[in-house]
């Protein structure tokens, strides 16, 4: 028998909507280029939130390598796009598939590394690759980077404007949420997520670890080939400053700042740390020192980042106004 | 011939200023498992802080030294009391301590770069830049300076930990913290102590480099990964293996440098690294299977 209880249900799902619906719809009604602007870039921040969040959240693996899986997928759009010449759709598929099978041989061995051994392993990762993008010049154009990208055409419709790739970038990092929360529920998912808590354990009770952390290593990694394509038809040039160190610590900022092992926390991380990031802009190199201090902050107060402070703070009055009303029970009973 | 020995041994140099960042990392990762990321920026400060207080302020070498690793062992201490104390009394993970370290290297190399500058500085070399020739060779005086300081470190590394009451309890911490707590070690004013010290070390590192290569505020996180290279090529947490895992990032830098170029040298680096990583998980004077996680 349905019950009234049973719509609530689906209130996380229309919450779900309504976000989504609202995420895409305000900043183009605004028609603001700014805001229509870092509204691009934290779309394209949720995505990497989100798959940072896959990996160190659920799976337990930290990695210091997003960056690099950003710029390997923003390198595949950008040569396919300026030298052979292949339409966006088609040169989405390897931006997407070549991160995940660089991921792939390289997670093979990273990730039978632990704890420090594998934040120091995913280091070397990252910093080899911004080497590489830094010296194989031929290929990268070498620290000038690649000019000469433009805004794609799709079935004959033009996302040349802002507005217009906006669409396309929010529909993608939508998209994302969407997968990364089955991935969550799934069976696989929930099998990676016990190798996350105790890969020991999860052994034990037959699963192989390291095929769930590569496999994991790898999915995340497409994600952030994704990310990484739409950075660069969004910007329309690459250099290797964009996809170094800095920018994976920044999306592991958002992860923690967010909400570890929480999809709604990491697109609240990454639109957090976007805004900062964007407000801070004035105060120049300040910026960093309050950015650090921000990270710390986080840590020490809301160890469960923004989401679980929202969480608590739910219990809390959820608390207080059932304790109002359960004396009077009491006394008749 | 004479011009390989002679790039091996500005290596040497070079290496034995990373194997004593990686023996900074190894004072705090052997007793409490923490990796410091700030280890680098505090290497940067050393060198900023020799500079004004050796090249600028004039003081006296000694005292210069003093001031610098006084002044690295505050900043570590203040990192310790942000960041590894309120989080280890909340229960917080070893990762995000990790990370929130990650945070406080930021907060240095802002301020640095805010007080002091991103100027690229040079601290003048204590023994003036006079060289010395041997059979064709020419050594830097900066040279015996650092050898002659690695091994004084070492030695005093030897004696805290095998000799006084303060190594016996970090040894003790390190097997078995809550027993500690219960013989009454203050593991809380350990973890300040240790922090203090690998700062200062790290400093040390930062003010004897800075002579031969400068410092500037964005060169600290290359410092950071260079010492964490040195360590985990060496083994985390084991001291001869800080000093080899130095070395031979050193030499494989100046040799790189000299023959290939600086960019593909940090490639070769760090594919160096992960290959030895994937052969020897822990490092290569660490058994296999101790204290993996």
């Amino acid at each position: 028998m349905r019950t009234f209880r049973d719509g609530a249900r689906y209130l996380p799902a229309a919450g779900f909507l309504s976000i989504a619906l609202a995420s895409l719809i305000v900043p183009i009604a605004s028609g603001n280029s700014y805001i229509l602007e870092v509204a691009s870039v934290m779309g394209i921040s949720v995505i990497l939130a989100l798959s940072l969040n896959l990996l160190y959240g659920y799976t337990g693996q930290l990695s210091f390598a997003t960056g690099a899986f950003l710029g390997i997928g923003a390198y595949t759009a950008t040569i396919l796009t300026t030298v052979v010449g292949l339409p966006f759709l088609v040169s989405l598929i390897p931006a997407i598939v070549i991160p995940g099978l660089v991921a792939y041989v390289v997670g093979l061995p990273t990730l039978q590394l632990r704890g420090n051994y594998l934040a120091i392993g995913t280091l070397a990762v990252q910093l080899a690759i911004t080497a590489f993008f830094q010296q194989a010049s031929s290929l990268t154009g070498g620290t000038l980077g690649i000019f000469g990208m433009q805004r794609p055409t799709m079935l004959g419709i033009s996302f040349a404007s802002d507005g217009a790739y906006y669409v396309l970038i929010s529909v993608s990092a939508i998209g994302c949420y969407i997968l990364a929360s089955r991935i969550v529920s799934s069976r696989w998912g929930r099998a990676a997520s016990a190798v996350g808590t105790d890969d020991i354990a999860a052994s034990a009770m037959g699963m192989n670890p390291t095929h769930y952390k590569v496999m994991m290593f790898s999915l995340t990694s497409m994600m952030a080939g994704l990310a990484g394509a739409l950075f660069a038809y969004q910007l329309l040039f690459i250099s290797p400053v964009s996809f170094d160190i800095n920018e994976s610590i920044v999306v592991l900022a958002m992860v923690v700042v967010g909400g570890v092992r929480s999809n709604p926390g990491a697109v609240v991380g990454a639109a957090v740390i976007t805004i900062v990031q964007q407000v801070l802009f004035g105060a120049g190199q300040f910026e960093f020192l309050l950015f650090g201090l921000f990270i710390i902050a986080t840590l020490v107060f809301a160890p469960r980042g923004l989401v679980g402070v929202v969480g608590t703070v739910a219990r809390t009055a959820h608390r207080l106004a059932s304790k109002s009303v359960a004396p009077r029970v009491g006394r008749h009973v | 011939m004479t011009f390989l020995i002679q790039t091996i041994l500005s290596g040497v140099a070079l290496g034995l200023a990373y194997a004593i960042l990686a023996l900074s990392i190894n004072i705090i990762y052997s007793t409490f498992n923490i990796l410091n990321f700030a280890q680098g920026e505090l290497m940067m400060l050393g060198g900023m802080l020799g500079w004004v207080f050796y090249s600028q302020l004039n003081l006296p070498y000694p005292l210069a030294l003093i001031a610098v690793m006084g002044g690295c062992a505050g900043v570590g201490i203040l990192e310790w009391a942000m960041t590894v104390w309120p989080l280890s009394r909340r229960h917080a993970t070893l990762i995000s301590i990790v990370i929130a370290t990650l945070g406080f290297s930021i907060v240095i190399r802002i301020a640095v770069l805010l007080t002091m500058g991103g100027v690229e500085r040079f601290a003048r070399p204590p023994l003036g830049s006079s060289t010395v020739e041997i059979g064709g060779i020419h050594l830097v005086s900066q040279d015996f300076v650092i050898v002659l300081a690695t091994v004084l470190l070492l030695l005093a590394t030897w004696w805290v930990y095998t000799r006084s009451s303060l190594g016996l309890a970090l040894r003790a911490a390190a097997i078995n913290p809550e027993a500690s707590r219960l013989v009454g070690i203050n593991v809380s004013r350990l973890t300040m102590v240790v922090f203090g010290l690998g700062a200062a070390t790290a400093g040390l590192a930062g003010f004897l480099l800075s002579p031969l290569a400068y410092a500037s505020p964005s060169i600290g996180l290359d410092f950071a990964i260079l010492g964490f290279t040195a360590a985990v090529i060496g083994g985390l947490g084991s001291w001869p293996g800080a000093v080899v895992g130095g070395l031979v990032l050193g030499v494989i830098e100046a040799l790189a440098f000299r023959y290939v170029s600086s960019q593909w040298g940090d490639f070769l680096t760090f594919a160096l690294m992960l290959t030895i990583l994937y052969i020897r998980p822990t490092g290569l004077f660490r058994e296999l299977g101790a204290s993996s996680a």
